[in-house]
């Protein structure tokens, strides 16, 4: 009976099972909490995506997206990891092409924020900063990497109020989403292809010490090094094995 | 001078009157806990694996006496419960230790769809038998008595044959589940469905209630023109459900009341209103049975 009530509210043209008292169209409170709470899911999650094509269209969007992509798990924090992909394939939004990307970042942050935690590079002076260049590394459990044909981040951030459009030039843009640590605050910044091939490294268990080998020159070393410092000291980076703790025994 | 804290009640929850803890309100309410004797969260608002989320909810449990309240467990459905489920609530329970656990009389997924909503079963003897081996399961599971709480519905299953009330009797009898009574769905399900009740009420038995909600619902008119009421979650309290809060208090005795609000959310002081007035509904009652 409940797949009768199931497919029934996943489907408004089949009409309300007979096993339901319907009198009053009654059984269209279901389908309609069903829908509302669902786009008001993406709505929290896709905030920018609902600015940029406008709430009535976002609405019709969210219904058709409901429609192919029904929740699998209860857990709305998680609801919309297909909608980025439904983007890019959505007929009436062709035009605008960067649109997926941006709702992945958004995606992204979410996701950042409920992520598991891990312990980050201890930083404390010179010695622990040239011992981290020798620590095989790994990202940060709240990282993602959104690599766009298009400015993503830039028009992810006019959208969140931050920044003008009319400067930002209309190039490839790869960004960077993480969460400080255990705090609340989750970070969208762009990378250049030198952070990127960093990250991807360390992604890989990678050590720095083993990149700086293959540098051509001492210049290039030295950014490398700058880079790596700043994204181990921003909890972008952390170390693949907790310290081991020699003790004092 | 500070009041004197509520005594707890049987289920863990102390005799006073609770929130539905809100965000927008958390940081105010952490800052000054004492308006509330406790509070209720969502447990699947805070099934994260990490980070600030559950740090918050650590700082609530610690401020708080705590009730944890499912909604998307499925006891009312016919697939298995949801094992990664479970023990994604076992994980939370584990870490915060609430002092209740509660789940509704409802099913929310089939066939691997999530519905995101809590929908009517049917009072007959098969789903009776279903309901509460999914009780079974999930006290053995969570390792803990749970509390059910009874739906808001908008339709009637043809198969029912039990009495809303006696089904979830049973329930609690066969299993030693405690009872959530939301006097808000009794309210709207009665309206809804043309049920007495004051009749409801006899049939229920009020020494299983651990916990009861309070909340607002809408009424809108379906479409054959006739009045239907909606749990949304989003007004006030209305007086009928401060009347069936003075009836049931009189009749079964003090109960940890808490205050639901979802939608339209509005400032905590207007909350805290509704907190008081809840306390002074109680307490008029205590003292009138005690004079």
């Amino acid at each position: 009976m409940q797949a009768d009530l199931a497919q029934a509210i996943l489907d408004p043209a089949i009409s309300c099972p007979k096993v339901a008292d319907d009198s009053g169209g009654r059984f269209n409170v279901y389908r309609n909490n069903y829908l509302i709470t669902l786009r008001n899911a993406l709505r929290t999650t896709f905030p920018a995506i609902e600015r940029l094509v406008g709430a009535d269209f976002f609405a019709a969007l969210a219904n058709a997206f409901v429609e192919r992509h029904p929740p699998r798990s209860p857990i709305m924090a998680h609801y919309g990891d297909a909608f980025p992909a439904f983007l890019d394939q959505f007929a009436p939004l062709a035009e605008f092409p960067y649109l997926a990307d941006v709702a992945r970042l958004e995606y992204a942050r979410v996701q950042a924020y409920h992520a598991a935690d891990g312990a980050g590079f201890e930083l404390r002076d010179a010695a622990a900063a040239t011992a981290a260049l020798d620590r095989p590394s790994a990202l940060h459990p709240s990282v993602s990497i959104i690599a766009s044909a298009f400015p993503a981040h830039a028009i992810w951030l006019a959208q969140s109020g931050d920044d003008d459009l009319a400067q930002t030039q209309w190039l490839a843009e790869t960004a960077l989403v993480w969460r400080h640590g255990a705090t609340e605050i989750v970070e969208v910044r762009p990378i250049d292809d030198r952070e990127l091939a960093l990250l991807l490294h360390a992604a890989d268990g990678g050590c720095l010490s083993a990149l700086l080998a293959s540098c051509p020159d001492e210049q290039h070393a030295a950014s490398l090094i700058t880079s790596f410092l700043k994204l181990a000291s921003d909890g972008v980076l952390m170390p693949v094995h907790p310290p081991f703790d020699h003790g004092d025994t | 001078m500070t009041p004197p804290l509520p005594p707890i009640g049987p289920a863990g929850l102390p005799l006073g009157v609770g929130i539905g803890l809100k965000r927008e309100h958390c940081h105010a309410l952490l800052a000054d806990p004492s308006p509330v004797d406790f509070v209720e969260v969502h447990a699947e608002n805070f099934m994260s694996d990490g980070g600030p989320n559950l740090a918050l909810l650590d700082r609530i449990a610690e401020s708080w006496p705590l009730s944890l309240h499912g909604v998307a467990l499925s006891l009312g459905g016919e697939a298995p419960l949801d094992r990664a489920h479970l023990l994604r609530l076992r994980r939370l329970i584990e870490r915060v230790q609430p002092a209740s656990f509660s789940e509704h009389l409802a099913w929310s997924s089939h066939d691997g769809t999530y519905f995101n909503d809590l929908l009517p079963v049917a009072y007959d003897t098969a789903t009776l038998q279903r309901v509460i081996s999914h009780v079974d399961e999930a006290q053995d599971f969570l390792g803990r008595q749970l509390l059910l709480e009874n739906p808001s519905t908008y339709v009637e299953l043809a198969t029912s044959t039990w009495h809303e009330a006696e089904f979830l009797a049973e329930i609690a009898r066969k299993t030693g589940c405690g009872l959530l009574l939301d006097l808000n769905n009794l309210y709207i399900s009665s309206h809804n469905h043309g049920w007495a009740i004051d009749d409801w009420l006899c049939r229920f038995p009020l020494d299983s209630v651990r916990e009861i909600h309070l909340a607002g619902h809408e009424r809108i008119t379906d479409e054959a023109g006739h009045p239907l009421l909606i749990d949304s979650h989003g007004d006030a309290v209305s007086a009928p459900i401060y009347d069936l809060l003075a009836q049931v208090t009189a009749r079964g005795g003090r109960l940890p009341v808490l205050i639901e609000r979802d939608n339209n959310v509005p400032p905590l002081s207007e909350l805290l209103m509704e907190v008081e007035a809840a306390r002074a509904c109680i307490t008029a009652i205590a003292s009138a049975e005690a004079a």
